[in-house]
This record gives structure tokens, C-alpha cells and sequence, in this order.
């Protein structure tokens, strides 16, 4: 059953003259993860704020298990939230903003101080407990911001940013406290962020928001792989996608990519799509291709594409070869162990499965028409 | 002469300075304080004089022979009930003003209310000399037959003061993150009891000074006491006009009646201090 429905949601400030969110429309389903990403000033944080009621919604419908909840109050709507500026009250201990929440409900002494202590523990707050807000860390804010929020139950738990004032060490260990809480918990949860890393490694689904706008809702292997506009392409995945500017050409009865002087072959199953898109030997399209999927070509190997070494990043766990090619830039993701000279020359190859194909007027992904790709 | 030497000699020219100035500082201040304290002093020493000192040459700059008479007397000539009754006006009248400044403060900053226009016209109202409500309100009050009465004083105090506490009570609310107040909605509270158990408790600095400011204004104010009073009602500063009569001026007596007028705004300062002037520089910060 769907937990949570956004049907057609708008919101205007401002007297309508500044649309932060637009025809939003989306579902969760009971114990899921779904991330809602996409770059600061996108509509995140308001669409999330409209969920739990403390922002009018300007139009559309939100429905919470099956019944409307438009005109709610925040509190009647039973949903948890945990505010991006930690929203904790300044006059209470760490203790008292998390137990907050079940004192209002009337809980006892006893049974407070021990559901707090229980989550206290899992997110590394017990020796604050005693501290007031102003006396502890941006991270330990956050925290027990995130603490007040899962302490209760509720239908719905809305995170607003809830990582995003922790260290690296920290994001990545409460990334899994949160996943652990969640799965163990079966809570349906919704969480804002602006960081695809997180999005992609924490939900079962991403929304991806642009200018108030949903682009794309799908599972993280979805919107890596197959994303549905330029957009996508280009916010999710790090290093980001490369985008070659291609002329098609057909030959014969085969549609080639015509890139730096190169002419790389269409597969197969592309071609209806291109048959439909080819307007002659000029048409324009936007080839993209992910770091991961280019190689150094093997000796012997044709369609691949010659260039300079521009600069190459050694990190570790892999290695980043920046490629110049006439005056474009090219990245790609190599296995450890390369090294290479400013300047060498350098041939590389595209994996042609992986390559996606995007109309540059509408940035519209153009589909091929069969294989998992169609997706 | 070398380097250093002359290093030396700029360093205790510098240090020379340095002193030079902050007595000329510590004289300045200290000038200050004597010119704006001594009348204070003055009106100390003239509650425990004796009659005949207060017309002696040259002046008697301290008290030989210390006697409470002054006191008795004031309070017997009708100080007593100008200290009861300026209690009971300025008491109520500081309840009734910041309780409404409370929910109309927080009207106005939270929900912004009426656009920026409202706030604004609300605290142009300060700008309006008080003796220009007194003719009218004189009428109004005599209408209503409360003239002389403690309503009329309470009433006009409330309306003079009400703009000010409520600007006051605003900023105090608008300086204040929405968000704490959304995250008490949201973990289940109702409008009100978020802002009982979040706002209020948050704001208390702010309701505070403009308690303080407006306990004090009902304390000294003197133009409508004389109004809209008779002889039912008579506050302190009304009872202290009084001691200056077309026969003489009743020195001692009025020495001693403005030392316990001024009693109350001195040990609300000293309690207060530190909310007064977190009060009054509330705005500096936000700019």
C-alpha cells in the first residue's frame, strides 16, 4: 500500500511569484527509503516541510495512509521530522529536546529516560546528554536533531539534510545507524539532501528535483544507468558524466556518432529511436558516457579516439585521467596503478553498450528500443 | 644614539601617552557622574535633614543631626496612598500591557500580520505627543464617568504603552528561528502550546524590559495622573507636585517622597540588568 502520496503538489511564495515547487508528483510505499535529491534552492526542503504541514500547500493533493492531509495540522498528521538547522530548543538540555517529544505525549519518567538513552547510544550523545544546544558541536546539534525525530513513533519520518554537518568519518557511520534503524524498524522514511553519494547509498528510491521540478524517480541503479535528461546525467554519479557534442550520420544501414573526427558505431538496438530522431546528416545529438566506461585501448583495437593527457589524479582506490581532446575535456576512471605524463598522448576506447544518447534541444534522454535499457 | 634606543624612547613616549589619557578619561567620567549624580545625592541628604538646615549659608553638603521626620510627614500628608495607588495603576496597567503585547507581538512578527505597513503604523503611534490624547480622552473618560476613578489612568497608561511593548515583544519573536517553533508543532503541539512551553520561555528577556519599561513610564508619568485625578485618586508624582505649594516648598517632605519614588525603578534595574540590556540592544545585532 502506498504509504505516502504527493498528486499534482505546487507551491508558490510570495504571492505566486516565486514557484518553488511545481506539479510534484510522487509515492512511497510503506517501509521504504525514498531520497529526494537535487541541487539547494530546488524545492527539496519545501516539498518536505509542505509533507509534514508546517508550509500551506499552494496546490495538489498529499495523501498519508489512503486520507488527505492537506488541511491537517502538523501535529495531527503523526509525522516526524528532523529540521536541517537542527530547529532544537535552546533552553533545554540534549536529554530534554530528544525526550521532548514522548513527554508531550504524556510518557513516563521512567520509560523516557530509557527510550532516550536507547537512541542516545546509537548515535554516540550519551556523554552531551546533560549539555544544553549552545554548548556542543554543529555535529552533536544534528544528532540530536535527528534523535528528537526518531524517537517517537510515527507514520512518517522526514529528514531534512540530516548528514550534512558531520565529518566524513561520521556521515558514512550514521548513513548506516540511519539504514540499520530504518530496515531493523520498518519505518517509511523520507529524507532531503543535496549529496547523490548519500541519496544513492542510503535510499531504496531517489527523486531528483530541479528548479521545483521532478526529473526523474527511480532506484539508485536506475538513475545512475539510465537517467532520464541531461540533468540527471549530469548531478548523479561522481566523477560526473562526460558529454560529447556528436553529429549522427547514417551509413548504410548503420547510424555512427561523428566525434572528433572519429565515427563511432550506434548499437543495434538504437536503431528505431535514431531512425525516428535522423533529420539528415546534421543532426545534433549529445553523447553521454560515465568515467567508469572508457578504457585505455589495447593495441589493435579500432573506434577509439586519440588525445593528450590533460592532468590525472591519483586517489587511492582509483585514478581519474583527464583527457584533452581538440578543446574538450574528457574524464576517465582507471584501475590503480597507472601513471601518466602531462601531455602523452593517450588513445582511449568508449564501451559503445554503455553510452547513452541524449536530444541536446529537449535534454531528453532518447531511449533505445529494446534491452533492460528501455527502462 | 642607536636603533634601539630610539625604539625605546618612541615606546615610552607612547606609554606616557597612554596614561595621560585614560586620566583624562577617568576625570571626564568622573565630572559626568558627579553632574547627573549629585542632585540624586541631594534629594538623599535633604530626606534626613532637619528644617532649618535646608535654609542655611553657605549650603550643608551633609546631614548632622539624621532624623526620620521627613518621612513621616510625607506619608502623612498623602504619600501614603500616592505610594499605593501609583502601585496599584502601574501594576495593573504593566500586567494588562504585556499580556496583550504578548499575543499581538507575536502576531505581528510571526504571521506577519498585516504586511510591514501595520507594525509600522502600530509603533508610529510612539511618535504621538501624549498631550495630544489628553483633551480627548478627558472627554471619553468623562462620558464614561470614570474620571478620578483608577480605570481612566490604567486605560490611558495601556494606550500609550501598548505600541512600544508590542515593538518591542515583535523584534523578540522575530529574532527567534521559526523553525524551533515548527519543530514543537510537528513533535505535537498546538499553536498555543508551543508557544507557552518554546516561544515564551525564550522570549522572557524581552517581556521582561518591556514589563520594566512600562511599570516605570505608569510610576513617573505625571500629566494625565494630574488629569484625569481628583482627590480619589492621587499618584506619587501627583502628591509630590502637591508638596510645591503657592506658600512655600515643603523641602524635606519632598526630599524624602522622591527617595521612595525612587526606590522601586532602582531595585528593578539592579534585579534586571542583564535582561535590560539584552532588551535594549536586540536590534543592534540583526541590523
Amino acid at each position: 500500500m502506498e504509504k505516502l502520496e504527493l498528486k499534482s503538489v505546487y507551491k508558490y511564495y510570495v504571492r505566486g511569484t516565486v514557484e518553488a515547487v511545481k506539479d510534484v508528483s510522487l509515492s512511497l510505499k510503506s517501509g521504504e527509503l525514498l531520497a529526494i535529491l537535487g541541487p539547494s534552492g530546488c524545492g527539496k526542503s519545501s516539498t518536505l516541510r509542505m509533507i509534514a504541514g508546517i508550509e500551506d500547500i499552494t496546490k495538489g493533493e498529499i495523501y498519508l495512509d489512503g486520507e488527505i492531509i492537506n488541511w491537517l495540522s502538523a501535529r495531527e498528521r503523526n509525522i516526524a521530522l528532523a529540521f536541517e538547522t537542527y530547529a532544537l530548543y535552546p533552553h533545554l538540555s540534549l536529554f530534554e529536546n530528544i525526550a521532548f517529544p514522548l513527554r508531550i505525549r504524556g510518557r513516563k519518567d521512567q520509560e523516557v529516560r530509557k527510550e532516550v538513552k536507547k537512541i542516545a547510544d546509537m548515535l554516540d550523545l550519551t556523554p552531551a546528554l546533560d549539555k544544553l544546544p549552545s554548548e556542543v558541536s554543529g555535529g552533536h546539534q544534528q544528532r540530536t536533531s535527528l534523535a528528537r525525530a526518531l524517537i517517537r513513533p510515527a507514520s512518517l519520518y522526514l529528514l531534512d539534510e540530516p548528514l550534512s554537518h558531520l565529518d566524513t568519518q561520521q556521515r558514512t557511520e550514521f548513513r548506516i545507524q540511519i539504514r540499520r534503524i530504518q530496515k531493523t524498524q520498518n519505518l517509511t522514511m523520507l529524507f532531503v539532501t543535496h549529496d547523490q553519494l548519500e541519496a544513492l547509498a542510503l535510499a531504496d528510491r531517489i527523486a531528483i528535483l530541479n528548479f521545483g521540478v521532478l526529473q526523474q524517480i527511480g532506484t539508485p541503479e536506475e538513475v545512475y544507468e539510465y537517467p532520464e535528461n541531461l540533468f540527471v546525467a549530469d548531478f548523479v554519479g561522481e566523477p560526473p558524466m562526460n558529454f560529447i557534442k556528436a553529429t549522427l550520420i547514417r551509413e548504410k544501414n548503420d547510424y555512427m556518432a561523428k566525434l572528433y573526427n572519429q565515427k563511432l558505431k550506434i548499437p543495434e538496438n538504437y536503431k528505431d529511436s535514431m531512425e525516428k530522431f535522423y533529420k539528415g546528416d546534421d543532426t545534433e545529438i549529445m553523447l553521454g558516457i560515465r568515467p567508469i566506461y572508457i578504457y585505455i585501448s589495447k593495441p589493435g583495437e579500432n573506434q577509439i579516439i586519440s588525445g593528450e593527457v590533460y592532468v590525472f589524479e591519483d586517489i587511492g582506490e582509483s585514478g581519474i585521467l583527464t583527457v584533452q581532446i581538440g578543446d574538450a575535456l574528457i574524464r576517465v576512471e582507471l584501475n590503480p596503478g597507472y601513471s601518466f605524463k602531462l601531455g602523452e598522448k593517450v588513445n582511449i576506447t568508449f564501451d559503445l553498450e554503455k553510452i547513452l544518447i541524449f536530444n541536446p534541444i529537449s535534454g531528453k534522454r532518447i531511449k533505445p528500443n529494446y534491452s533492460k535499457s528501455t527502462k | 644614539m642607536n636603533m634601539n634606543d630610539k625604539k625605546y624612547k618612541k615606546f615610552r613616549q607612547r606609554e606616557k601617552r597612554k596614561k595621560l589619557n585614560s586620566l583624562f578619561q577617568n576625570l571626564l567620567l568622573t565630572f559626568f557622574v558627579a553632574l547627573f549624580g549629585f542632585p540624586i545625592y541631594w534629594i538623599f541628604i535633604g530626606a534626613f535633614k532637619e528644617k532649618g538646615e535646608f535654609f542655611h549659608f553657605p549650603p550643608i553638603f551633609w546631614v548632622n543631626n539624621f532624623s526620620f521626620k521627613n518621612f513621616t510627614s510625607a506619608l502623612s500628608l498623602g504619600g501614603s496612598k500616592g505610594v499605593v495607588d501609583s502601585l496599584i495603576v502601574a501594576c495593573i496597567g504593566t500586567v494588562l500591557v504585556v499580556i496583550l503585547a504578548l499575543f499581538a507581538g507575536y502576531g505581528l512578527g510571526r504571521f506577519k500580520f498585516g504586511g510591514p505597513n501595520l507594525s509600522f503604523f502600530v509603533l508610529s503611534l510612539l511618535f504621538l505627543p501624549p498631550i495630544i490624547a489628553v483633551l480627548p480622552l478627558f472627554i471619553i473618560f468623562r462620558y464614561l464617568r470614570i474620571v478620578d476613578n483608577y480605570i481612566a489612568l490604567i486605560w490611558s497608561y495601556f494606550l500609550i504603552n501598548l505600541p512600544f511593548a508590542i515593538w518591542l515583544i515583535k523584534g523578540f519573536i522575530e529574532d527567534l528561528p521559526e523553525e524551533i517553533e515548527s519543530a514543537a508543532l510537528v513533535d505535537g503541539y498546538s499553536r498555543f502550546g508551543a508557544f507557552r512551553k518554546v516561544t515564551l520561555p525564550l522570549i522572557i528577556p524581552g517581556v521582561v524590559v518591556s514589563a520594566l519599561f512600562v511599570f516605570v513610564f505608569a510610576w513617573n508619568e505625571f500629566l494625565f495622573a494630574l488629569m484625569f485625578t481628583r482627590s480619589n485618586v492621587r499618584t506619587l508624582p501627583v502628591v509630590l507636585s502637591e508638596l510645591i505649594g503657592g506658600h512655600g516648598i515643603q523641602w524635606g517632605e519632598l526630599s524624602a517622597l522622591s527617595l521612595i519614588a525612587i526606590i522601586p525603578g532602582v531595585i528593578l534595574v539592579v534585579f534586571f540588568q542583564k535582561y535590560l540590556v539584552r532588551g535594549l540592544t536586540f536590534g543592534a545585532v540583526k541590523g
